[in-house]
């Protein structure tokens, strides 16, 4: 018999019967190795880590049955029946299967639908259009250490971070403006509604009509973001739009809100910028004085001038009145100062800030 | 086998790819979830195999063979049905990926699982082509020189790419496996 107990990690991970062993266990294999290592028990270590190691490349398990793959190999045979006699190299049928790659287009309700020509199931556009980059498209990476300023064919202004890179065509087409990101860039967008605005990464796309944003996606990073300053802006996952017959579900963002886009879960949320900027100016108190206001009435025009929706409840927050002048602090610290003279305390839900309060009905 | 196949032996081409299936499968799961497109290139192949097999070569390996068109033909579909523009950011090798999610690995000892699940982890971390490599080898049990073939790059540079991906993983894994890794690279570089 071989000598195990002179094995190397990669020896085991070589040898057949010890592969054997992990990947097709039978009553032989398992009562030689188990055995083995019960005579061995310093070699447990190793043993356990040269699995491990297999099992991590082998991942996901090897759950096809001999049905799954009898089934298979009759669905093949079937296909190659169905042109009996042909020794030539022509399969039609496949060649509409993934006819002209994704088509990304957009439905009056503002909604969009990713088209295939797939012959099970075909979704009907409202606008197809085809924008293969053709070899048309610029490209600029930014090897400097500060961020550059690029202008597009329609008057858009990009400013790309160090380290990232654009490509964009140097004209537009006719339905729609992509432009391809690889890193963080600051987009600044002209309006033109007939005609939206992609920006697409490897990870996330976002549309929009006119608007300025940040989109921050580096293939290094687990954490991708798109951070809206003002307009709206639609984020999908990119690989949603590669999924055949289904609906991407996209998120809209306000200005101060985020996308955020983790590897890890896969999972794109929403949320509200770390420091979300005034993005209206107040209707009325343009100076932002209160003497004895309504607690309730300061929150509202925070909520009106961040454009981010402030939740209380109105019958505890009656008897709360705040005396103030809010200046140029973040939004948060103003926050934390307004609750604090109220013994209240807020909490950020998604894309809403939450008032909670006792009341205010004891004399301080 | 392959020659019967190749002399019109309907039935032959089917054990080929009864015998290749779950490997070829558990190849494909590492360029993309997607277990349609796995399934439709895996048949697009064997189709393809049979109207062409009075072109074919006899192959040295024929996995070997069966991975290299798969691979090609794995990326040609990734690259058209992921969102098309996405090709011109990505190079071959970034589709390839390992797994990490421990329910994936049924029937294990869960401190091994854990422990696979953590190396899955760091090997992601690698550069791609380095993850394929290593997979490719420790998992297909492929030589050198089928590698070299299946990942279309010189056997030179299939030694050279394999000697950073080990050195990249030792470093990459926890301490636990420092020793024992140290003790075999030594010898694998002799």
């Amino acid at each position: 018999m071989f000598n195990y107990e002179l094995y190397t990690l990669e020896e085991f991970l070589e040898d057949n019967w010890f592969r054997e062993w992990v990947f097709n266990p039978t009553p032989t294999t398992e009562s030689f190795w188990n055995e083995w290592i019960r005579h061995h028990p310093e070699k447990q270590l190793l043993t356990d880590q040269a699995r491990a190691m297999l099992r991590a490349l082998e991942m996901p398990h090897q759950s096809i049955s001999k049905t799954e793959i009898a089934e298979a190999v009759d669905a093949a045979f079937a296909k190659i029946h169905q042109k009996p006699g042909q020794a030539v190299y022509t399969l039609p049928a496949w060649s509409f299967r993934w006819v002209a790659a994704a088509i990304l287009f957009l439905t009056g309700l503002g909604g969009y639908v990713l088209f295939y020509a797939h012959t099970q199931q075909t979704v009907e556009p409202l606008i197809a259009t085809m924008s293969v980059p053709s070899g048309e498209l610029m490209k600029w990476t930014n090897h400097t250490q500060k961020p550059e300023r690029i202008t597009l064919s329609d008057g858009s202004k990009v400013l790309l971070s160090p380290s990232s890179s654009l490509s964009y065509p140097s004209e537009f087409s006719v339905h729609e403006r992509k432009i391809y990101l690889k890193g963080n860039a600051f987009f600044e967008i002209t309006r033109d509604p007939a005609k939206p605005f992609f920006v697409i990464t490897n990870k996330l796309i976002t549309k929009v009509l006119g608007t300025s944003f940040w989109v921050m996606v580096n293939p290094d990073s687990i954490v991708s973001r798109v951070v809206v300053r003002t307009g709206k802006v639609s984020v999908y996952k990119t690989e949603d739009l590669g999924k055949t017959n289904k609906k991407p579900g996209g998120i809209l963002l306000l200005p101060n809100q985020q996308a955020v886009f983790l590897d890890e879960t896969n999972q794109l949320t929403k949320s509200i910028v770390a420091e979300p900027i005034q993005i209206h100016k107040p209707v009325r108190n343009q100076q932002m004085q209160y003497s004895e206001a309504p607690a309730s009435q300061i929150f509202g025009d925070l909520a009106q001038a961040y454009g981010i929706q402030i939740v209380y409840d109105e019958e505890i927050l009656k008897d709360c009145h705040i005396t103030a002048t809010l200046g140029n602090e973040p939004l948060f610290e103003t926050l934390k100062l307004l609750c604090n003279s109220i013994h209240a305390s807020y909490e950020v839900m998604d894309t809403q800030i939450v008032i909670y309060s006792k009341g205010c009905n004891e004399v301080k | 086998m392959w020659q019967s196949f190749i002399a019109d032996d309907e039935a032959a081409l089917r054990k080929i790819m009864e015998g290749f299936y779950a490997t070829l499968t558990n190849y494909a799961s590492k360029y993309t979830k997607d277990k349609e497109i796995v399934k439709d290139c895996i048949q697009e192949l064997f189709i393809d195999l049979w109207y062409k097999r009075h072109q074919l070569p006899i192959p040295d390996s024929v996995k070997a063979y069966l991975l290299t068109s798969l691979r090609r033909r794995l990326l040609r579909q990734l690259r058209k049905s992921v969102f098309l523009t996405q090709s011109i950011f990505l190079t071959d090798d970034e589709f390839f990926q390992f797994e990490t999610s421990p329910d994936l690995i049924l029937i294990e000892r869960e401190s091994i699982a854990r422990q696979a699940t953590q190396i899955a982890h760091q090997l992601n971390q690698l550069p791609q082509r380095q993850r394929e490599i290593i997979y490719l080898k420790y998992y297909q049990n492929l030589k050198r020189d089928e590698i070299a073939e299946v990942m279309g790059i010189t056997k030179q540079s299939a030694s050279n790419l394999l000697q950073n991906a080990l050195s990249a993983l030792r470093q990459a894994l926890p301490s636990n496996l420092y020793f024992s890794l140290l003790v075999f690279l030594t010898l694998y570089i002799n």
